[in-house]
């Protein structure tokens, strides 16, 4: 069983408990307008492009056979729409400057890769988490990882945005130990426009997980001019306050932008500051008023 | 009246002044900090006793050092518990430091054509044992001298004696004129409190200046006069178990009511900041029992509060308290300040094991020195003073293979003459060695670290000459990545790929890739899979080199003459040296800039999870003998924080469960470190650790600044 993965970032270590690999899936059905990967958007190869990195040495034109490259006034132009991710410009960049997003890779090598930290998780308490993308999209695969890291005793995590089908989510309760789902907003037209679908489904499978007994994280980015108001983050901890969950506020940042225009895509975040520190925690004020539970607070 | 902290910062305000005093007068320095301030100009010279104006063997070392024992400055600071400063290195003001009545011509082409760091005429590099100091104290062991003088009688082992008993008297006659100035500074004292204290200075002099000490304060100031003799003869800077060593002192002192911990962390702190010797704490003692105590905190407590340069590791094994890491981690995060760092048990024992000795003596092997361990009193060693230069190797074996025809070339070809070539390079650095041990007693006696070694005295032979016990002789390798990624890029881009051929290659390494499409060359090597990447080529490299340096390196035992030579992977501040002589290198790398440190791999090897990685090469990497090839962990200050704690306590941990033997920790702001590089006497605080050990950036050289900023950078 294989999959379509961007990459497996070792020692992360915002993405659950202690050391973990995290293996961003490729593929999302959701586009939410902050979104720090979106190399994992697509579900298939995309050809990324960093100038800083190029040589201006033109051997990916010449290796270019339809000619989907050429030279601007500052580097390497890519002409998406003809560009068929042969991958063979990025055979020959010798800077690294032209790289295939995308890595077509069985479920067993995947965890070979992981297996190789193990003694990192067993000393720290961590495991694998599986990112993206939206893991669930690939199920087949998500589920064969899964069950070969339970078998090998490695600690599973998953983070979903939940916009999925109730029996996807289903089959992976048994499989997986901590489930870090979005709350991004209560308010189904808010989050239809900023992320491309509502929410009822979301929220209707969160509480599922949830009545399942599953251990739950509720992540919520914050977003300034989205999200980041009072009432906002009042109304996720309405919902919230009751449920065996706990909390993550996570601040909006802004180190994904660079990766939109390396990736010929629109970044409609563009101009917008990261979240501050302080507003941060005065928003954080509010669920200790809730009385809800917060993970280490990490950004 | 002032406080302790009060009296402890403004000592440490003064460390800083001196240092800065230093680097005015000195210039810059790529070495430790020490402890050592400015001597008054032209206060002292060598007496030489050779025609090329430097001094050779007992005699004149004895004479030279007891002539400066008589006129050394005294220094005493009424803030101060100890009385005592370092201020003369009297073996580097020596023109010379090999007797030329000795010559090893025979040896010096290799040298230079390997660039052997050959040792010959090194000093020190091995474990005093303290522990005999304290118990004996200075009378004590004068009388253990009188005892074997009575026993070896021949005339060059009365002269032997001689010379020991002269200097022991001289040292003596130090501490007495520092009992006198402490007494004169107390009458003219009209502050009660500073008056009472030179009193107390006094008198601790006075208890110890025969008889062994009894209380902490005393056995801090034997320990204090010891190592300011052994650094001013040559430099030494070993230590030992300091909290088992202070233990019982401190239980006499608690039993006795004569202490509380405020003034024990005091003594501390004013013993810690004397010198930033290598000491050990924590640990397993012989039988495996955990040595943590009360003191290990307390050490720790006094470390934080004078917090200047700092070399105290703390040897992590199964059965360490857990508190005592967790402070440890947690001082290290706090502080950002380069100490402690941590030596890993498991794989050090088993390694040494290997050699043939048994777990109780592998277990008092101790972190006490730059990257080195070492048996106090029970061996020499020449640690971190031989090395062999592996790029240069590497480079001698390239261009051999490039001056046959080219039907010949290969990485298969290139692999089997730089095994060649290591093999000669690794029989010299022996052969150094082994004349070393023959005539260093003609020219440096070890005179001061033989008094705590067990058997010189016992036999009257040197410790360098038969005196030891043990001699467990280390070389190092350097350079490991360097050559791992030059392999992995002449495999890849020329042999798997053919991106390039070897014409191209030697054409672009002679001209430093300096040529129209050189800047895309040599980006192509840089970007072969290197060493420190998973599953890389460079690290298939890696491992053969370390295989086979280790098989050399332990094929010169010899169990007739009990010596045994124990590989590591250790560059020591020698990387900037041994980059100068090596040309451009396939894997990237530019002609004469440093080579990699130990087995760390070259900057910038992985993008992601470097830490993980890093940890996860460099065990692997072991050549697990003994000796180290330490984790030189350039940690990102915005993960080194508290909340952290755990997860770098679980890498440190993981390193050493996999085999990583020590773990070297620089915590830098990026931003912080190129503000502090372009006008270095704005921080004159910063401590950085270089390699083993731990220097003011202000003190190093523009050059090596550099390496350290890169490293922090590309981390
Ligand atoms: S991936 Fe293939 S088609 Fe696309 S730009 Fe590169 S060489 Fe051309
Ligand atoms: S091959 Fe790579 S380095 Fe050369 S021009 Fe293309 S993108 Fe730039």
């Amino acid at each position: 069983m294989s999959g379509l993965i961007t990459t497996i970032q070792r020692m992360s270590i915002h993405d659950g408990p202690g050391i973990r690999s995290a293996v961003f899936m490729k593929g999302c059905n959701l586009r939410c307008w902050w979104c720090h990967n979106p190399e994992t958007w697509e579900f298939n190869f995309q050809l990324q492009y960093i100038n800083d990195k190029c040589l201006r040495c033109n051997d990916c034109i010449k290796k270019c056979e339809i000619q989907a490259l050429d030279t601007e006034a500052d580097g390497i132009r890519i002409a998406r729409e003809r560009c068929t991710l042969c991958g063979k410009c990025t055979k020959v960049c010798p800077s690294g400057a032209l790289t295939m997003i995308g890595e077509q890779v069985e479920a067993e090598e995947v965890v070979r890769r992981v297996e190789q930290d193990i003694i990192f998780y067993e000393e720290s308490g961590g495991g694998i988490t599986l990112s993206g993308g939206e893991p669930l999209m690939q199920l087949d695969f998500t589920k064969k990882i899964l069950s070969l890291c339970k078998a090998k005793h490695i600690h599973t995590a998953i983070e979903s945005n939940l916009m999925v089908h109730p029996k996807a989510i289903k089959a992976l309760l048994p499989l997986v130990d901590l489930w870090m789902c979005d709350i991004k907003t209560i308010d189904p037209a808010t989050h239809k426009k900023y992320t491309g679908v509502s929410n009822e489904r979301i929220i209707k499978n969160f509480k599922y997980i949830i009545n399942n007994n599953a251990t739950v994280i509720a992540r919520t980015p914050v977003i300034p001019g989205f999200n980041d108001t009072e009432e906002c983050i009042e109304s996720i901890c309405k919902l919230i306050q009751d449920l065996p969950v706990k909390c993550e506020l996570l601040g909006f940042h802004t180190l994904g932008f660079d990766k939109f225009c390396q990736l010929g895509l629109t970044n409609l975040c563009s101009g917008l500051k990261p979240l501050t520190a302080q507003r941060l925690s005065e928003l954080k004020r509010i669920f200790k008023k809730y009385n809800i539970k917060t993970t280490h607070e990490n950004i | 009246m002032k406080t302790f902290d009060e009296k402890l910062a403004s000592l440490r305000k003064l460390k800083l002044a001196q240092t800065q005093e230093k680097i005015a007068l000195e210039g810059l320095l790529d070495e430790d900090d020490y402890g050592r301030i400015v001597p008054p100009k032209g206060f002292w010279k060598i007496i030489p006793n050779h025609q090329d104006g430097s001094f050779y063997g007992f005699d004149a070392w004895a004479n030279n050092f007891c002539d400066l024992m008589e006129k050394h400055p005294v220094y005493v600071n009424s803030d101060d518990a100890f009385a005592g400063r370092w201020m003369y290195f009297m073996s580097k003001m020596r023109p010379n430091k090999w007797n030329p009545e000795y010559p090893y011509d025979h040896l010096k082409p290799d040298i230079k054509k390997y660039d052997i760091i050959c040792g010959i005429g090194d000093d020190a590099h091995f474990a005093p044992d303290y522990e005999m100091g304290v118990q004996l104290g200075w009378g004590g062991l004068l009388d253990k001298i009188e005892h074997y003088r009575s026993i070896n009688t021949s005339p060059a082992q009365q002269h032997f004696y001689d010379l020991h008993i002269k200097v022991i008297k001289g040292i003596q006659g130090w501490i007495r004129r520092h009992i006198e100035k402490a007494n004169e500074m107390a009458m003219h004292e009209s502050n009660s409190e500073r008056k009472q204290n030179l009193l107390d200075i006094a008198q601790t002099n006075q208890n110890i200046l025969v008889d062994a000490p009894k209380t902490l304060r005393e056995a801090c100031q034997w320990i204090i006069w010891f190592h300011l003799a052994s650094r001013t003869y040559n430099r030494d800077g070993a230590g030992g178990q300091l909290d088992s060593l202070l233990l019982p002192f401190y239980e006499h002192d608690i039993a006795e009511n004569n202490i509380d911990d405020f003034t024990t962390i005091y003594y501390l702190g004013c013993f810690l900041i004397n010198d930033p010797v290598y000491w050990q704490i924590g640990g397993p003692d012989k039988n495996g029992k955990d040595q943590t105590s009360k003191i290990s905190f307390l050490l720790l407590e006094a470390a934080d509060k004078i917090n200047t340069s700092l070399n105290i590791t703390v040897r992590v094994h199964d059965g360490i308290n857990p508190e005592l890491l967790d402070r440890s981690v947690y001082y290290l995060v706090k502080n950002k300040n380069a100490w402690p760092r941590f030596s890993g048990d498991k794989a050090l024992v088993k390694g040494f094991m290997s050699n043939g000795f048994s777990v109780e003596l592998a277990r008092q092997r101790i972190a006490v020195g730059c990257n080195w361990m070492s048996l106090p009193g029970l061996e020499y060693t020449m640690n971190d003073l031989v090395k062999v230069n592996m790029a240069k190797v590497f480079e001698v074996a390239y261009y051999e293979m490039i001056a046959q025809p080219d039907s010949e070339y290969s990485t298969g070809k290139l692999w089997k003459l730089f095994e060649m070539h290591l093999t000669k390079a690794v029989e010299v650095a022996a052969a150094g060695i082994r004349h070393h041990l023959k005539y260093q007693k003609y020219n440096e006696p070890e005179l001061l670290l033989n008094l705590l070694s067990h058997g010189p005295i016992e036999k009257g032979l040197d410790v360098s000459d038969g005196g030891a016990q043990y001699y467990n002789l280390a070389i190092d390798g350097a350079g490991l990545a360097i050559v791992a990624d030059s392999f992995a890029a002449l495999e890849q881009r020329i042999e798997t790929e053919h991106l390039l051929d070897w014409d191209e290659m030697t054409t672009q390494l002679k001209a430093d890739f300096k040529t129209t499409n050189g800047q895309k060359i040599q980006a192509i090597c840089r970007n072969s899979e290197r060493y420190g990447a998973t599953d890389s080529l460079g690290e298939k490299w890696g491992e053969q080199i370390r295989d086979i340096f280790t098989d050399l390196v332990c094929k010169q035992s010899n169990p007739a003459l009990k010596q045994v030579f124990i590989p590591g992977f250790f560059s020591w501040a020698n990387t900037v040296g041994f980059g100068l002589s090596v040309g451009a290198t396939p894997n990237g790398r530019n002609a004469k800039t440093p080579i990699s440190h130990g087995a760390n791999p070259n900057p910038g090897f992985i993008i992601e999870g470097a830490s993980l990685s890093l940890a996860t090469t460099i065990a692997k990497m072991q050549p697990a003998k003994g000796n180290t090839a330490p984790m030189q962990w350039e940690l990102d200050p915005t993960f080194a924080k508290e909340e952290n704690v755990n997860l770098i306590k679980a890498i440190i941990k993981t390193h050493f469960r996999m085999g990583g033997t020590l773990i070297n920790v620089n915590i830098m702001d990026k931003k912080k470190i190129l503000e502090a590089h372009k006008d270095p006497s704005k921080y004159p605080e910063l401590v950085v650790r270089v390699t083993g050990f731990t220097a003011y950036f202000a003190m190093l050289s523009p050059q090596f600044r550099q390496l350290v900023v890169d490293r922090i950078l590309e981390s």
